[in-house]
């Protein structure tokens, strides 16, 4: 497994600044998890606050804003637990180059949640999505990463 | 090695959920308890922010919230002296610099306030103190109607014969905006200067009603073409009546300003959720609805940005610190030889 990450620097070595961008993006998302981990973000009803103050600007659908509102809402501590745990896991899958196919689509569902609560910078979370599809479009784990073991051994839409 | 990186994939994930959920944990305690909240009469009326944000605590928290009318802020060291020992209060919210000062003879539990609450640049945070905690503050001037009365540039121009019979003031024995503009002529002029500016403006003075809804209803109903009040009082003609008519007068003087404070009492029955609730004021949904039902400034930063409140000019405040029992007392007096 090591010798094959290695092996992924000398076949895709024309997807560095891919690595590069998804070590970055892995960083900013353990970064922003362990922010809120050693903050106050599991313990006090940080997200509500968020999704209240976010979705009275918000043009998200209907049915969307009521499931924040009347599910998310009240189960805060669940809510906040899968975004910590989702932005924690985001972090390792970028920083390894593993499992980055499976993970981008937890990132571009993150974000979507993200858009939808702070509509005042729609522009940087429409930009991770695009950053997110970049990444398990062009298989980002391959190079500088854990996937490029497995796609070796098992080649599919997952590596 | 198929099925290490599967094991591998499972540990980390089952890390990841088991210290997220550890951390969780340590949030769900106040399940079923009672947070007995005293505030002002405005807060906990049913128009208030009170009930609203006591039903969010409720559903975020799971605890029970009690509000108790309370009366006015400046009746609030009374009231808890009065209840002593049997204080049933988890939380007392109302306080302003004024009453401050009384309250200190009692004791209050510390309160931390979370790194991630930022304080609004414009607010005056000069009354910092771990146990008194800041949630809503307004600069005081005079309101007007543009169509009628040119406003007043500076305090002195209460003496010219155009503003004759204009005033609505409020007594401030019985109200904390009233006892502003007393404080606030005593600080411009020193105590005994201040007695004979109060007697110049005496012709300006319409009426000295009881409270704040008396002597703004006066101006309302158009009895009075100026009142002494919160410069956020008009956003709500602006917001509710949609009439842009009232403004808020820009004096050349510093203006006064009212803070509104929480506490927790040391002998709280419910006191990590009293705290909670404190704390829960200074979030951005308690905030916007303070501000929104309250008509005050909220403390923390991006509220009020793109509201009618952005559009409000910034006063030029005065210095304030504490304002001791006996000075309060003493101003007091002065006014009591007034022949109002």
């Amino acid at each position: 497994m090591i010798v094959a990450f290695f092996e992924s620097i000398k076949y895709v070595g024309h997807l560095f600044p891919l690595a590069f961008l998804r070590v970055f993006v892995g960083y900013f998302y353990l970064n922003q998890a362990l922010l809120k981990y050693n903050g106050d973000f599991l313990t006090h009803p940080r997200i509500a606050d968020l999704i209240t103050t976010g979705l009275a600007q918000s043009t998200a659908p209907t049915w969307y804003s009521e499931f924040l509102s009347q599910v998310a809402i009240p189960h805060w501590r669940v809510f906040s637990g899968v975004i910590v745990a989702c932005e924690l896991l985001l972090g390792f899958s970028y920083l390894l180059g593993y499992l980055v196919r499976p993970m981008a689509i937890v990132g571009v569902l993150l974000s979507c949640f993200y858009l939808s609560v702070y509509p005042t910078a729609d522009i940087f979370y429409k930009t991770f999505i695009a950053v997110h599809i970049t990444l398990a479009w062009l298989a980002a784990g391959r190079c500088l990463g854990f996937d490029y073991y497995f796609y070796k051994r098992n080649r599919g839409i997952w590596w | 090695m198929k099925r290490f990186a599967l094991a591998f994939t499972l540990v980390v994930i089952g890390a990841v959920i088991w210290l997220v959920a550890k951390r969780l944990h340590v949030s769900n305690e106040f399940k079923s308890q009672e947070v007995v909240v005293y505030a002002y009469s405005s807060f906990v009326s049913s128009w208030g922010p009170g009930p609203t944000i006591a039903k969010e605590f409720e559903t975020l928290y799971g605890a029970h919230v009690k509000l108790v009318d309370a009366g006015d802020s400046r009746l609030l060291p009374k009231k808890i002296e009065m209840e002593g020992d049997n204080l049933a209060a988890d939380v007392v919210l109302g306080f302003d610099q004024f009453s401050l000062e009384a309250a200190k003879k009692f004791k209050w539990k510390s309160i931390n306030l979370n790194h991630s609450i930022v304080f609004n640049s414009d607010f005056p945070n000069t009354y910092k103190s771990e146990y008194f905690i800041p949630f809503d503050w307004a600069p005081l001037t005079f309101i007007y109607r543009k169509d009628e009365i040119e406003p007043p540039k500076s305090i002195e121009d209460l003496k010219n014969e155009k503003y004759k019979k204009t005033l609505s003031l409020i007594d401030p024995r019985t109200s904390t905006p009233g006892y502003q503009f007393l404080d606030w002529i005593v600080n411009l002029y020193g105590a005994e200067s201040a007695l004979f500016f109060l007697r110049a403006i005496d012709g300006a003075i319409f009426s000295v009603s009881p409270g704040w809804s008396a002597a703004y209803g006066l101006f309302t109903k158009k009895q009075a073409n100026l009142v002494f009040s919160y410069q956020t009082s008009v956003v709500y003609h602006w917001k509710e009546e949609k009439d842009l008519s009232y403004q808020a007068a820009e004096l050349n003087e510093a203006h006064p300003y009212q803070i509104e404070f929480a506490a927790v009492p040391e002998n709280c029955k419910s006191c990590a959720a009293g705290e909670e609730f404190v704390k829960f004021l200074l979030s951005k949904s308690s905030q916007s609805k303070i501000m929104s039902t309250n008509y005050m400034f909220p403390v923390i930063e991006n509220i009020i940005e793109g509201t009618e409140f952005a559009q409000l000019p910034k006063l030029k405040l005065q210095k304030s610190s504490a304002v001791s029992v006996e000075t309060v007392t003493n101003t007091l007096k002065l006014w009591k030889t007034l022949p109002h």
